[in-house]
């Protein structure tokens, strides 16, 4: 009645069951038994670099008993010190893990055809870095898996070289989303060794996305010297582009900046007259408020909105503008004016934040709390 | 030939049917369990680092919006607000939805948070029923508080949806408990650059569990049987049932009590369906369809390390009633989406997803219920043997039963959240336990399911929660 094949699976999977019910023992039992023994490790390892900081080990003995141990716990040894440690004590550490086995392995192991091996490699490479991983790290940085990538990135921070910002920032223009704003909070920690290739590549860059990544960092660094490279910007024939200068330029208050932003006020897109609005009044611009004034009239709400918004911001010539709209000459600056007026403090820095998934702002939709107080 | 015997080998024709049907079920289980290893090998791998840590100090992150609808929440309302509140990630708000509660959930709310109303300048961008009135807290500045009369939980997420101010929403129920470093986890996927439009966290059972503050301390298996069966269903479910999917073009279900949105295409989707009992399902197939409509590339995982904690029912009557609901929502959902199956434009959700549901999934209760009565019938009339009846419940149960111990391998490999030998040891006796009499019931508050939909119920019915407190230990 019973196929013979029916009859070879039911052993067969009786066989397995059982073969499950040990795997399951065998593993639950082998990774307490690992974790346990992973502990006493790595107590015994920190007790090592304890006593090492505490001058009361050499270097070169203290090697000698980290050699012993795996690279899990050297590697968690390595994050957890760096993270409490700064200054001489961090570089101590750095210097004695440089002198272990394990650390001369490294390069090798972020060769590894094992994308998780090379993560391990790249995550320890990026905080321990010694000018001879520059290539390594340029090549880890075109790493196929994102995570290696990620890791990579963050050993500029180590390795201050402008071939790796260099590289770094074709990697943020090459991303989007919250990778891209990774890559350019790395970028923007070492602000000294990025502006020089910004500069370089704002003025050769033709490209509207690069464009665009280039300015939002730009914004971000501050530096004055970027000031030059970003205005032309502002007159580009792409409306993204424009945005992007628009905003950028809040970073830089300076008249050079203001007379181009009024000029924007009277741009063809309405994003681009918002931004401006925005911008003006972060930087504060007292001179522009004739022009904020006059943008209060615009057709388009959000530019109303802005232009009201950085009125306020200007302070108590900018407050006394607004209050001075009247109703009579046009009814929408005079909502606008009153509504700005009566925003709460709270209100105001939300309309000034604000957010979206590619980090660029400020956002064109209104605060949840947007409401008269 | 007389009656009896053809009787004897129709019988004999739909049990051979009915083992079949199993040993193919249960084989894309295995193969599902096959995909998941080196998926969870992958996000394990993931998970345990540093670079998050990082992040957290940079605006790398996007911010967050997190949603909790709450219904008649008087009693946890407050720990489960603070417990968002203080959740780790750079950069989030709460919106707390209050659905027209009877109870003084809002009333609890004003008073601890010292909320204060605000004229709504919100645009509405999902319809919604009525907003009574938008509330801002004057002691925590991340908090609003929408006060909407009852329209169900989907309306009030869609509530919510209006009112986040951030790209990323994530849907949670107010009696679930998120991890404090889930939010983190969960933004992985987008810190890594994959083109994710929804994602999910894996739901475990915090019956008995040691909980403080609303956040889970102390993970234990639950303490009553019933809640304690369903532990292993729950590991099944999550750590190959879904994260499986995630290398065959992405998940069908992302669970309404933990999920992480792109607001933007949630907004494109007009949000949830106010009109479905599984809105979280139905919202995941609208979401596949309208980014394959679009032909923009997109993912929808499962990342198993973020945890939520959600409260299990712990009495027959509320299970019996949930396992209902699910499953008419699971043939409701199907049979709306029908006219994806087999389309190519939907690529695997049309060719896979969308057959596994309706063959594995859906009518999985019918066909196990016939072999369990065909196997009686077939005994008592000489159709079938002691030994084929051995063989069927082998292939229906034990081979069942080998896949949920293999769940189990993979968390013991993994995240190991069972580590107490008392712990581990009953979750093992539950997963041998749970083909004996529980599996059954659920067949047949599943049935009913078809019943329900059958007659058009659209009810939730009573969902009684227990709360934190009896939780607590």
């Amino acid at each position: 009645m019973i196929p013979k094949l029916l009859i070879y699976f039911a052993v067969g999977q009786g066989v397995l069951l059982v073969v499950t019910v040990i795997a399951l023992f065998a593993t639950h039992w082998a990774f307490v038994g690992r974790d346990y023994s992973r502990a006493v490790e790595l107590e015994r390892a920190r007790s090592i670099v304890r006593q090492y900081l505490a001058r009361r080990m050499l270097a070169v003995e203290a090697q000698a008993e980290l050699n012993v141990f795996g690279s899990h716990t050297l590697a968690a040894i390595l994050h957890e010190f760096t993270a409490n440690q700064s200054g001489d004590e961090r570089e101590a550490i750095y210097q004695l893990l440089q002198g272990t086995r394990w650390y001369r392995k490294l390069p090798d192991i972020a060769r590894s055809r094992f994308w998780w091996r090379r993560l391990r490699a790249s995550r320890a490479i990026s905080t321990l870095a010694a000018p001879e991983h520059l290539l390594l790290m340029h090549a880890l940085l075109d790493d196929r898996s994102p995570a290696v990538r990620l890791s990579a990135a963050t050993a500029l921070e180590r390795l201050p070289s402008p071939g790796l910002a260099a590289a770094l920032l074709e990697r943020a223009v090459a991303s989007h989303g919250a990778e891209r704003n990774h890559l350019v909070e790395i970028l923007v920690q070492s602000e000294t060794l990025v502006a020089p290739v910004i500069t370089a590549r704002l003025s050769q860059t033709a490209d509207n996305e690069t464009l665009r990544v280039l300015l939002r960092l730009a914004s971000r660094v501050g530096d004055p010297a970027l000031l030059t490279y970003v205005v032309p910007h502002a007159s580009s024939e792409s409306l993204e582009v424009r945005i992007a200068a628009a905003t950028a330029l809040r970073s830089f208050p300076h008249p050079q900046t203001s007379n181009t932003l009024r000029r924007l006020l009277t741009d063809r897109a309405w994003e681009v007259r918002a931004r401006a609005a925005a911008s003006l009044g972060i930087i504060g611009a007292v001179e522009a408020i004739g022009d904020l004034e006059m943008a209060l009239c615009d057709p388009n709400w959000w530019v109303r909105l802005r232009s009201a918004i950085a009125l306020r911001l200007v302070g108590p010539m900018g407050v006394e503008a607004l209050r001075a709209v009247q109703a009579e000459i046009d009814r929408y600056a005079f909502d606008m004016a009153q509504y700005v007026l009566c925003l709460d403090e709270g209100v105001m820095a939300e309309y000034m934040g604000g957010a979206t998934l590619d980090g660029s702002s400020p956002s064109m939709t209104a605060p949840a709390s947007a409401m008269a107080s | 030939m007389d009656v009896i015997q053809v009787l004897r080998q129709a019988v004999h024709s739909v049990d051979v049917a009915v083992l079949w049907y199993f040993l193919a079920l249960n084989s894309a289980y295995a193969l599902l369990i096959a995909l998941s290893v080196p998926e969870m090998f992958k996000q394990w791998q993931e998970a345990t680092n540093d670079d998050l840590e990082r992040s957290m100090r940079s605006d790398a992150l996007p911010p967050i919006s997190v949603l909790m609808p709450a219904y008649n929440m008087e009693m946890n309302i407050v720990a489960s607000v603070r417990a968002q509140l203080t959740l780790r990630y750079p950069h989030h708000e709460v919106i707390v939805i209050n659905d027209g509660s009877t109870d003084d959930t809002i009333g609890r709310l004003i008073q601890e948070f010292d909320l204060y109303e605000v004229p709504p300048a919100i645009p509405r961008r999902l319809p919604t029923s009525h907003v009574r009135g938008y509330y801002r807290s004057r002691k925590a500045p991340d908090l609003l508080v929408v006060d909407k009369e009852n329209g169900g939980k989907a309306d009030a997420l869609n509530a919510g949806i209006s009112a986040a101010r951030f790209p990323l929403v994530v849907c949670a129920d107010a009696d679930t408990m998120i991890a404090a470093d889930a939010l983190l986890r969960l933004a992985r996927p987008f810190l890594l650059g994959d083109p994710v439009v929804a994602s999910g966290g894996t739901i475990r059972i915090a019956n008995g569990c040691q909980i403080q503050h609303a956040r889970v301390t102390g993970p234990r298996m639950p303490k009553s049987w019933l809640a304690a069966l369903q532990v292993p269903e729950y590991l099944r479910a999550f750590l190959f049932g879904r994260v499986g999917w995630n290398r065959v073009g992405g998940n069908l279900i992302i669970s309404g009590a933990f999920g992480i949105f792109r607001r933007d295409y949630l907004i494109d989707i007009g949000g949830y369906n106010t009109g479905s009992v599984v809105e979280d399902f139905d919202l995941i197939i609208r979401l596949h369809r309208h980014m394959r409509e679009l032909g923009i590339p997109y993912s929808i995982p499962l990342i198993p390390d973020p945890v939520a904690w959600t409260e299990a029912p712990p009495d027959f009557k509320t299970l019996a009633r949930q396992r209902e609901r699910w499953h008419r929502g699971l043939i409701v959902a199907m049979a709306t989406h029908r006219d994806m199956l087999f389309r190519p434009r939907y690529g695997p959700i049309g060719f896979v997803h969308i057959p596994f549901f309706i063959l594995g999934e859906m009518l999985a209760p019918v066909v196990e219920l016939a072999g369990y009565l065909f196997t009686i019938i077939g005994i008592a009339i000489g159709a079938i043997s002691w030994a084929f009846a051995g063989v069927f419940l082998l292939a229906a149960l034990g081979y069942g039963l080998m896949l949920t111990l293999w769940a189990i391998v993979l968390e013991q490999a993994t995240f190991r959240m069972y580590r107490r030998p008392g712990d581990f040891a009953r979750l093992l006796l539950c997963t041998l336990l749970e083909p004996l009499g529980y599996r059954q019931l659920t067949v047949l508050w599943r049935l009913k399911g078809f019943w329900n939909a059958w007659r058009g119920t659209e009810s939730w019915g009573e969902m009684k929660r227990y709360g934190f407190e009896t939780a607590e230990t």
